[in-house]
């Protein structure tokens, strides 16, 4: 099992991000523009898909950064407005 | 040549130089069009979102040139602070003031005033930026989320196998010709649409580093599982990618990796994913959602009706503006409550604001017949404003019908009434992404004659995007 960090940086206004997954169904990662730190998650080792749903400001950006027991992932930017239900592979390395 | 210089400017201000150069500094944020959208002329006249340059009475004796400016426009933070969240929720205070500044001139082009003042929006409830939208769609979203994961897991076996299969082959393949470092550009020759991914990359790294110690150690044996772990991967990357293709374009389009994930699989997840759609409660109960499109283009709808009514919502602005002028223009001291307040509900297509204006003039006046008179005069001003056009969510020509009642609080000049009544009207049209073009026609009832001013004016947002 692996500690997978997950971190958001908003801009331009309000916005909410909810992080699901698939192999940990009873956790749910939210974040607003309240939410500075991050929010740690344990993930079994191999190939853990995560959803992310929620919006970013209409004008704004949601920027997620990954770290921790996980292999590279680029940062990955959300928004402006609605951000419909997208899946992403991690690779949890313990 | 007064005048030419005052033609000259406006056209200099509305150069498209001009606005390039501001908006670069301010580029960070590249998508403001929805904020922007939605937005009346009648309300960038209230408050500016970041600059608005007006002529104003064009056709009269006393003509100007205003600027408006967002009180936010003026923080000179860097692009990067100045949008990040913590900085631009604190700086609310900003965008909720305008200063304005102008300058007018007489008939025979000579300046004859200067102005300054400023606004200051005593609500906070028509800022797109502020409001909470995921409350209304959050849980519709999460349970999308759920059962396109659960349908990704019933369909990923074949594909992992599949690829694993070639994986297998290529990396069986180099052990067998004893090739040193050649995988990651085997797998990239061998399977033309092998994704890339900085996960991926660390994948074959581990895959060669095994691989090369198995060569060295002649361990045929040991390259047997060497691909597992970027099997996995791969798969789930290479379905994950498909679908959210088809999530974003709304069923249109969606990405085929050779015959690992083509047309006709993801038909198959579609439709499963449709099915579960279709069973699920709270996307029948909430949206009757006959597929994931269907549900994806509903949720968008609501988003798009929410960020509407925001830019709807009640506006009320306190402000001060003192006029130096000379000739026909006498200084003036005016305190104003202006509002604004859409009439339609959530969903509603129809752009009805109320439109509601509270001013008191304090005023001088001095000629050859009187001597110095001190004025004081109370205007009410209530109206409806309608867009009567629009394109693309953008209005572009709007009619604002109202009655106005002046009151005068010093005493009269002779033969001058203490109460005027009037009918004005308010026409202002323009094509996307170009000034406004305003004509205001005021009525006085008792004098039973017609007053008309011509306004031009441009809003310049922080961006490139529609102008509103």
């Amino acid at each position: 099992m692996g500690q997978v960090s997950f971190q958001t940086a908003m801009s331009g206004g309000r916005g909410d991000l909810q992080i699901t997954f698939d192999n940990a169904p009873n956790v749910l990662l939210t974040f607003n523009e309240k939410t500075i730190n991050p929010q740690i998650v344990t993930l079994p080792y191999g190939v853990n898909n995560y959803t992310v749903t929620g919006n970013a400001a209409p004008g704004g950006n949601i920027h997620l950064i990954i770290r921790g027991d996980v292999l590279p992932i680029t940062a990955q930017d959300f928004g402006p407005g609605l951000i419909l239900s997208q899946s992403f592979p991690a690779f949890v390395t313990v | 040549m007064k005048k030419i210089i005052y033609l000259c400017s406006i056209t200099l201000l509305l150069n498209n130089t001009f606005l390039l150069a501001q908006s670069q500094t301010f580029n960070l944020v590249s998508a403001e069009a929805d904020i922007n959208k939605g937005k009346t002329g009648n309300k960038e006249d209230l408050l500016t979102k970041y600059l608005q340059i007006a002529a104003n009475n064009l056709t009269s004796n006393n003509k100007n040139l205003t600027l408006k400016l967002n009180w936010f426009a003026l923080n000179n933070m860097d692009s990067a602070k100045k949008y990040d969240d913590a900085n631009y929720l604190r700086s609310r205070w900003q965008r909720n003031g305008q200063f304005i500044f102008a300058g007018g001139m007489d008939k025979d082009s000579k300046f004859n005033s200067i102005q300054a003042g400023f606004n200051y929006n005593l609500l906070n409830l028509r800022d797109t930026t502020e409001f909470h939208y995921f409350n209304y769609y959050g849980k519709a979203l999460k349970e999308i989320g759920i059962i396109k994961g659960k349908e990704m897991k019933n369909f990923i076996s074949p594909i992992t196998a599949s690829l694993k299969v070639q994986l297998d082959k290529i990396i069986k393949d180099q052990y067998q010709k004893k090739e040193n470092d050649q995988l990651k550009a085997e797998i990239y020759s061998a399977i033309k649409s092998f994704p890339n991914h900085p996960t991926i990359d660390e994948l074959i790294k581990v895959a060669q580093k095994n691989l090369n110690t198995c060569i060295a150690e002649s361990d045929a044996m040991g390259i047997s599982n060497l691909s597992a772990n970027l099997s996995d991967f791969t798969a789930n990357l290479m379905l994950d990618k498909a679908l959210n293709m088809y999530t974003l374009s709304f069923g249109k389009q969606s990405i085929a990796f050779d015959f690992f994930v083509d047309a006709e699989l993801i038909k198959k997840i579609v439709t499963a994913i449709d099915t579960d759609i279709q069973n699920d409660q709270l996307l029948q109960n909430e949206y009757k959602a006959v597929s994931l499109t269907d549900a994806d283009k509903k949720i968008q709808k609501q988003y798009r009706d929410l960020v509407d009514y925001v830019t709807r919502q009640p506006i009320l602005t306190f402000g001060y503006n003192y006029t130096y002028g000379t000739g026909s223009v006498k200084p003036s001291h005016v305190l104003g409550l202006q509002g604004l307040w859409g009439l339609n509900k959530i969903g509603s297509k129809k752009t009805n604001e109320l439109s509601i204006s509270l001013s008191d003039t304090i005023t001088n006046i001095q000629s050859a017949q009187i001597t110095s008179v001190n004025r004081n005069i109370g205007a009410f001003q209530a109206g409806i404003n309608t867009v009567l056009l629009m394109n693309n969510k953008i209005s572009l020509m709007e009619l604002n019908m109202a009655v106005e009642n002046d009151l005068l609080f010093t005493k009269a000049l002779a033969g001058e009434s203490k109460n005027k009544f009037s009918f004005n009207s308010t026409f202002r049209v323009r094509l996307p992404n170009s000034p406004w073009l305003k004509f205001t026609v005021k009525y006085d009832v008792k004098k039973a004659n017609f007053l008309g001013f011509l306004d031009f004016t441009y809003n310049i947002d922080s961006t490139n995007s529609p102008k509103s």
